[in-house]
């Protein structure tokens, strides 16, 4: 690096060097370098640098993306957790939470036949024993019968006491 | 050395809206617009095109899924390009960790282009593009023997031409960091020039 540069001077040559001063605060630092051979030195030294920097990638031709690379990028983002969710990323989701809905509401429905009473599972819960009303009092009446002729059977042979209920009591 | 340089205009806004709304079209537009800048990036850190195409897909990924702490009030290629830097850093510092390297043997490429060179002696013009393949491996092993921090602004500088500002935003530091990371940047570069190859070393009195 040329010496002879304060360092006040080597930040504002350089800023010229990559444009990055105002126009008026550029042409003021052009008459300088016209004035002052030390600048202008340095000023051809950032040239020559810049000049090998970039020939570092002289013949390369910078890679480009290729046709498919887009859809691949987007096939990528939609495997990620919070990725993009297409109908056919859904369809399975949805096909679950389907079958969840309906193991739901079957578990619902046997919770409510259970409370109702109309089911009883296991060894603890009574048998229910379904009939019409009509075909449960004719079925209790033959109860009744069959236990009058029975005591009556009884008592016939020993005059024992009569009989002092009926099935319908009990 | 032509780079463009996009600022956040209507139509980045409006895709980076839908594509944090979950719009895959937009995201896919924004993708478009970017990928060639991100690759050619990548191509001053890595020579490989095919892990080139790969990082760069790592970037965008990258891109998807921080897009919303994504700041405004910058500009989004400021903020891609921060990515892609730290993602180019990151591969080439894994690389560098390898214990077995497949690497581009530069010397063997040298000795490769110097004996076609003296089979191609008689021919008019040969040596012209033969000279410049060596310059650009020479400069490339010195460049690429320059600490990432000093690389890095070398090529955000030099190729994508930034300015100061561009440069602070993609580096996360501040405009004086900018100055003297690039003159010392400048300084390592010539002095690695100086050491490894003295004849292509700029001299004082010696400009045009």
């Amino acid at each position: 690096m040329t010496r002879s540069l304060s360092s006040a001077d080597e930040r504002l040559l350089q800023r010229f060097f990559d444009r990055q001063l105002a126009p008026a605060e550029s042409a003021a630092v052009a008459r300088r370098i016209d004035a002052e051979p030390a600048l202008r030195q340095r000023l051809q030294e950032l040239q020559q640098l810049r000049d090998h920097f970039g020939a570092a990638w002289a013949g390369e031709r910078p890679p480009v993306a290729g046709a498919e690379f887009t859809s691949r990028v987007l096939a990528a983002a939609r495997r990620l957790p919070s990725g993009f969710r297409t109908e056919e990323d859904a369809l399975p989701a949805l096909r679950w939470c389907q079958r969840l809905l309906v193991v739901a509401a079957a578990a619902a429905l046997l919770s409510l036949l259970w409370h109702a009473g109309w089911l009883r599972l296991g060894a603890g819960g009574a048998r229910a024993i379904e009939a019409a009303p009509d075909a449960m009092r004719m079925e209790i009446e033959r109860l009744d019968a069959r236990i009058r002729a029975a005591q009556q059977s009884h008592q016939s042979p020993q005059g024992g006491q009569a009989p002092t209920g009926t099935a319908r009591s009990r | 050395m032509f780079a463009l340089k996009p600022s956040l205009g209507r139509d980045d806004q409006d895709l980076i809206a839908g594509a944090l709304a979950g719009n895959e079209a937009a995201f896919g537009a924004l993708v478009d617009r970017y990928k060639d800048r991100v690759l050619r990036l990548l191509g001053r850190y890595c020579r490989d095109p095919i892990e080139c195409e790969d990082l760069a897909q790592d970037v965008f990924l990258k891109v998807f899924r921080k897009l919303h702490t994504f700041q405004q009030d910058s500009a989004f290629f400021t903020w891609l390009y921060r990515i892609t830097v730290n993602t180019a850093t990151d591969h080439l510092a894994r690389a560098q960790r390898r214990p077995l390297r497949l690497v581009e043997d530069d010397a063997v490429l040298d000795g490769a282009a110097r004996s076609g060179a003296a089979d191609d002696d008689e021919r008019v013009g040969a040596a012209a593009p033969l000279m410049r393949q060596e310059l650009a491996a020479a400069t490339r092993a010195v460049v690429d023997q320059l600490p990432e921090k000093y690389r890095t602004i070398l090529i955000l500088r030099e190729f994508e031409e930034l300015s100061y500002t561009e440069m602070a935003e993609v580096l996360a530091c501040n405009l004086g960091t900018v100055e003297s990371r690039l003159f010392r940047a400048r300084q390592r570069f010539k002095e690695a020039l100086e050491r490894l190859h003295p004849d292509l070393v700029p001299h004082r009195g010696d400009g045009r």
